[in-house]
């Protein structure tokens, strides 16, 4: 009887279908040719629908409402407010503001980071563009918007250069006086300068760091 | 923003609505897993009062760490799992190892579905369920806990497993011996 009781191990695993295929046909030939094997596997099957038949579960009415109810009084965290607020932006309305906010975004990053490549572009074109020469008349020369850089005195060492085209060779040599720093000073600056001897004005549109330089032109 | 809910909503969809804060979307998940939840909180601890109230619990916690869910199992296991971790601990802090109390015997099996105008069967069944219950308090609380998972909330061998923190091995053999002592003590039954 040695295989009934190796068998035996296996029956409530057959019953239950949790053995391998090849182990289920092994159980199945051997209940077949043996009563005793047979009845405990009939025994098993029949306490097992004595206890489903006889257990009983508790009556859940409400048991859904009053969990949802405890649910509901739960403290929220911070972080999952946060969170289930702008999903449901994203599920509803809030598309159109969470589409038009990432558009935005995308706008400002991109602003930031090609800024300093326009500026280089706009001092390109700026050198590019031809220089205006003005009037050599102090009255049209003054009349001229012109812009004088903060605390930049022409250099009368410093020869510039204008040709018919307008292009000027400018000259380094400026110094920094505190004295000429304000737009009121540079117009009697301007005049002064002309009166004194011709001169050519070199002026171009205004750019940041604008610099305009008088320079005598009897050097020439 | 609550949707309307099917029935048979997808659970996939319920799980995320519920983690979005829908706790309708996991009452229904509720109203689907209610009773196996309790029944896996009574096979442990042998009391449909506690079980109820572990069930209720183990709802609660579930949906406070739905976050942490990942789906390498399924949620109605997950959900066993917790359920039966709040029952062994509330058995052992109830110090219900061994005994079961008078009334939570009659009350785990005792309700029987009362078959109209036949005294005689009702008085039979009523027999036979008090023999069962008798049977059932006889095996120590592992071995009942495993044959009513297998037996009456239909769980396979490797969820018991799994809710139980037991190898599979020590499920098949818990099994064996519940029904062999079961078989040995309702042997007059078997035959009948």
């Amino acid at each position: 009887m040695a295989r009934c009781e190796d068998m035996r191990l296996l029956l409530g695993p057959f019953e239950d279908g949790e053995l391998e295929a090849h182990e289920m046909q092994e159980v199945a030939r051997h209940v077949v040719g043996c009563a005793d094997c047979d009845g405990e596997l009939a025994d098993y099957r029949k306490f097992a629908v004595s206890l489903r038949n006889f257990a009983t579960t508790p009556d859940l009415t409400g048991f859904r409402t009053a969990v949802v109810a405890r649910i509901n009084d739960l403290p929220v965290p911070f972080g999952t407010r946060v969170r289930r607020y702008l999903t449901s932006f994203s599920d509803g309305i809030g598309a159109t503001f969470a589409t038009g906010f990432a558009a935005a975004a995308v706008a400002v990053v991109t602003a930031v980071i090609l800024t300093p490549y326009l500026r280089q572009g706009d001092m390109l074109a700026g050198l590019r563009r031809p220089a205006q020469v003005a009037s050599s008349s102090p009255r049209a020369a003054t009349n001229a918007p012109m812009q004088v850089a903060k605390n930049i005195v022409p250099a009368p060492v410093a020869p510039v250069v204008a040709d018919a085209g307008g292009r000027s060779d400018i000259g380094l040599g400026g110094e920094i006086s505190p004295a000429m720093d304000s737009w009121d000073n540079s117009g009697a600056i301007i005049d002064k300068l002309e009166a004194e001897s011709p001169s050519v004005a070199v002026w171009s549109a205004p750019q940041s760091d604008t610099t305009v330089i008088w320079v005598p032109d009897q050097l020439h | 923003m609550s949707r309307a809910l099917s029935p048979d909503a997808d659970e996939t969809e319920l799980l995320e609505r519920a983690r979005n804060g829908d706790s309708q979307a996991f009452g229904a998940l509720v109203e689907r897993y209610q009773r196996r939840v309790v029944g896996v909180a009574q096979a442990v601890v042998h009391n449909q009062d506690d079980a109820v109230e572990l069930a209720q619990e183990t709802f609660v916690r579930a949906y406070e760490n739905l976050s942490k869910f990942e789906s390498r199992s399924s949620f109605s296991t997950w959900l066993y799992r917790i359920a039966a971790n709040l029952a062994i601990d509330f058995r052992r802090r109830e110090g219900r190892h061994q005994v079961l109390r008078g009334e939570d015997a009659e009350t785990e099996i005792n309700r029987i579905p009362s078959p109209r105008g036949d005294s005689y069967q009702e008085t039979a069944r009523t027999e036979l369920s008090q023999r069962i219950n008798g049977a059932l308090k006889e095996l120590t609380s592992e071995h009942r806990a495993v044959i009513l998972l297998r037996e009456v909330e239909g769980l396979s061998y490797d969820e018991i497993s799994d809710v139980l923190h037991v190898p599979r091995g020590t499920v098949m053999s818990r099994l064996h011996y519940a029904r062999s002592r079961m078989r040995e003590i309702l042997k007059d039954l078997g035959g009948s």
